[in-house]
């Protein structure tokens, strides 16, 4: 047993003698590393790669504003003013986002939230059973994009998923529904393929697919309901890039085809936002285009969350460190110099530090699970209308993310640590042994 | 005689804002190897200071320090500083300043753990002076679960474990009833006459600093026998 285990014997003993004090500091510890997981899982949970969309860092999203150009020479061009969002035909989707030359793969969708997705309710076709579900409407390639696991049934093909003007609104819609709307309608273990529902209109649809369902957290990809793009639906268009391609690359190509547009619209002046998966989830005014930006921009928030428990612990370590002065004394008569006695307080604090990481990843898990909706709509500034945020797999425990997260307050914790530490050992021996007496 | 101790014009001044408090004038002290001295004198005389300076716990204000032949830097660093206590000084303090939340052996040992002695190293040595100390029965106790005797006797082994050369004894029979005060003052004369140990002593009993080998007595921070 070396110098290492006595010294953590003693933070042990430690613990049960100074309950008050072991209780704060891993209370303060616990509370700070579960905020910094909540907040660094939530933000994983919003732009890292996982499932089902997998692609995110070389995702590229393009949208489409047309201002009417009597109006727009007078407008404010960074503010922008009186503008629609205008959606895509398919023709444009097929000849500017198909044939991409730096598009791996392109898929066009509807947001959720501008679909109203509560007030979409599907019936069952007795109209017995009537369910609101988060509606979306995508064409074939959103399932190339967005690697959603069928559970029954198959995606669109090429030739339903994008239907043009003459093609719309058949009597009979396909339409692709998930596992939890299905067993809700169906039943559990029912294979609802080929079924008939009614939704608005009393239009019709027949199930092809059913996937297994996903986090709302995914918003991009999340939907209970999938319907194919109808003429008019494509407000957004998402572009996987090839490797080695940039979101410049989607910029250049599609500034020319804009501009060559707006030169044949007399009425119309059309322009394209495009942004990366990590600008549309956080603010399109940040460049955050790796994740270094993104801890940078994250770096702010997760210091003033650290800073108060940091200052506090500190005040707690430099009053402990008064009491054990006499302590250090015989420590220092009996051979210790400074940097050793640090050592020794370092690892003490390093055992308090890691109980309140243990205790951190409990709160954390509670913070998830009980609290998930709060935790991602609040943090995450994720949509709120729609159902409850599934936490799964990835997002709910990520070793690395809670490896990161305990570094960052035992940096924090150690920083703590050595200020009051370090200016209370350089007290006179003599100093320190007769505060005892 | 080897001189093992040798303290030439030390002067020690606490100053304050307002005060200046000359605690140790001009002291001028040999030492001989294998002597046991005691250092008698008054509350507040200095003789704590002297024994403080003796074992480099504290700073003279002026004045040369010279242990086992080795002239005392006023600029060594914390680390040489600490090498030299820990492998030359044993200290003995009234208040036996042990520490509560480490048991008997783990106490004993912490001059070795510094000194870089390695596990079973360290737990042998520790074993054979606890023993010696006659508290073999009491090694997994922690300090609050032995009398102040034994605390002692736990002290006095941490003081000899790193066999260095000089003990410095600080008033160690002081909060000790007579019976356990003249029990460690015997092992003491023990530690000098069979092991040769150099020990300073500082005490206000007369009758035990008697039994030592020579007696200093000092009076407002001077020497004044």
């Amino acid at each position: 047993m070396n110098k290492l285990l006595i010294y953590v014997r003693q933070a042990l003993h430690m613990m049960k003698e100074e309950k008050l004090f072991s209780g704060i500091y891993i209370a303060g510890t616990a509370l700070a590393i579960a905020f910094t997981m909540v907040m660094a899982v939530v933000y994983y949970a919003k732009l890292a790669d996982i499932e089902p969309e997998v692609n995110r860092s070389r995702t590229v999203y393009v949208t489409m504003r047309a201002y009417l150009k009597e109006e727009f020479m007078y407008l404010d061009k960074e503010f922008g003013g009186n503008y629609r969002d205008k959606t895509f035909s398919d023709t444009l989707i097929r000849k500017w986002f198909y044939e991409m030359p730096c598009a791996e793969m392109a898929a066009c969708l509807t947001r959720i939230e501008d679909s109203g997705a509560r007030n979409i309710s599907l019936r069952m076709e007795d109209g017995k059973k009537i369910l609101p579900v988060a509606m979306r409407n995508v064409d074939a390639n959103f399932f190339k994009v967005y690697h959603h696991k069928f559970v029954y049934g198959r995606p669109f093909t090429d030739a339903e998923g994008l239907l043009s003007g003459e093609d719309a609104a058949p009597d009979v819609s396909i339409a692709i529904i998930s596992l939890d709307v299905a067993e809700k309608l169906f039943g559990k273990g029912v294979n609802p393929v080929g079924k008939i529902l009614n939704y608005y209109d009393n239009a019709c649809l027949r199930i092809v697919g059913v996937i297994e369902p996903t986090s709302s957290i995914a918003s991009e990809s999340y939907g209970q309901l999938f319907l194919p793009c109808e003429y008019g639906d494509s407000e957004r268009m998402v572009v996987v890039l090839k490797d080695g391609c940039t979101i410049d690359d989607v910029r250049n190509f599609l500034e020319g085809k804009v501009h060559r547009l707006n030169m044949s619209d007399k009425e119309w002046e059309y322009h394209l936002q495009v942004c990366s998966h990590a600008q549309l989830m956080m603010s399109r005014g940040q460049d955050l285009s790796s994740w270094k930006d993104i801890f940078l921009a994250l770096l702010p928030k997760v210091f003033v969350l650290l800073l108060v428990p940091a200052l506090n612990l500190s005040g707690l370590v430099a009053a402990r460190m008064k009491r054990r002065l006499p302590e250090m004394g015989v420590r220092k008569a009996f051979g210790a110099h400074r940097r050793e006695l640090l050592g020794q307080i370092i690892v003490e604090n390093m055992v308090l530090t890691l109980c309140g990481g243990l205790v951190g990843l409990v709160i954390t898990w509670l913070l998830l699970y009980v609290f998930r909706s709060w935790v991602f709509f609040a943090i995450g500034n994720l949509p709120s209308q729609t159902v409850e945020p599934l936490v799964q797999g990835e997002m709910f425990f990520s070793p690395l993310i809670f490896l990161i997260a305990f570094l960052v307050c035992a940096v924090v914790n150690l920083m703590a640590t050595l200020v009051p530490a370090w200016l209370s050992l350089r007290n006179p021996i003599v100093e320190s042994m007769n505060l005892k007496k | 005689m080897e001189t093992i101790i040798k303290l030439t014009g030390i002067n020690k001044v606490y100053r304050t804002e307002e005060i200046e408090t000359q605690a140790l004038e001009n002291v001028n002290i040999d030492v001989q190897k294998g002597e046991f001295l005691s250092v008698m004198g008054p509350s507040g005389c200095g003789k704590s200071t002297l024994l403080n300076i003796m074992g480099l716990l504290d700073e003279p204000t002026s004045g040369e320090i010279e242990l086992c032949g080795t002239k005392i830097d006023k600029n060594l660093s914390d680390e040489r500083l600490a090498e030299f206590r820990n492998r030359t000084l044993g200290f003995v303090f009234q208040s036996f300043h042990l520490i509560s939340s480490l048991n008997v052996i783990d106490n004993v040992q912490l001059p070795l753990m510094y000194r870089g002695v390695g596990y079973s190293e360290r737990i042998k040595r520790a074993k054979e002076v606890i023993e010696r100390v006659g508290l073999s029965h009491r090694m997994k106790h922690t300090p609050v679960q032995l009398s102040g005797g034994q605390c002692q006797r736990v002290a006095i082994a941490r003081a000899i474990i790193g066999n260095p050369e000089i003990i410095l004894a600080d008033e160690p029979t002081g909060n000790l009833d007579s019976k356990m005060g003249a029990d460690i003052l015997g092992l003491l004369k023990q530690l000098n006459e069979e092991d040769g140990r150099t020990i300073v002593m500082v005490t206000h009993n007369e009758q035990q600093a008697l039994q030592t080998k020579r007696i200093i007595k000092f009076l407002d921070g001077r020497q004044i026998m």
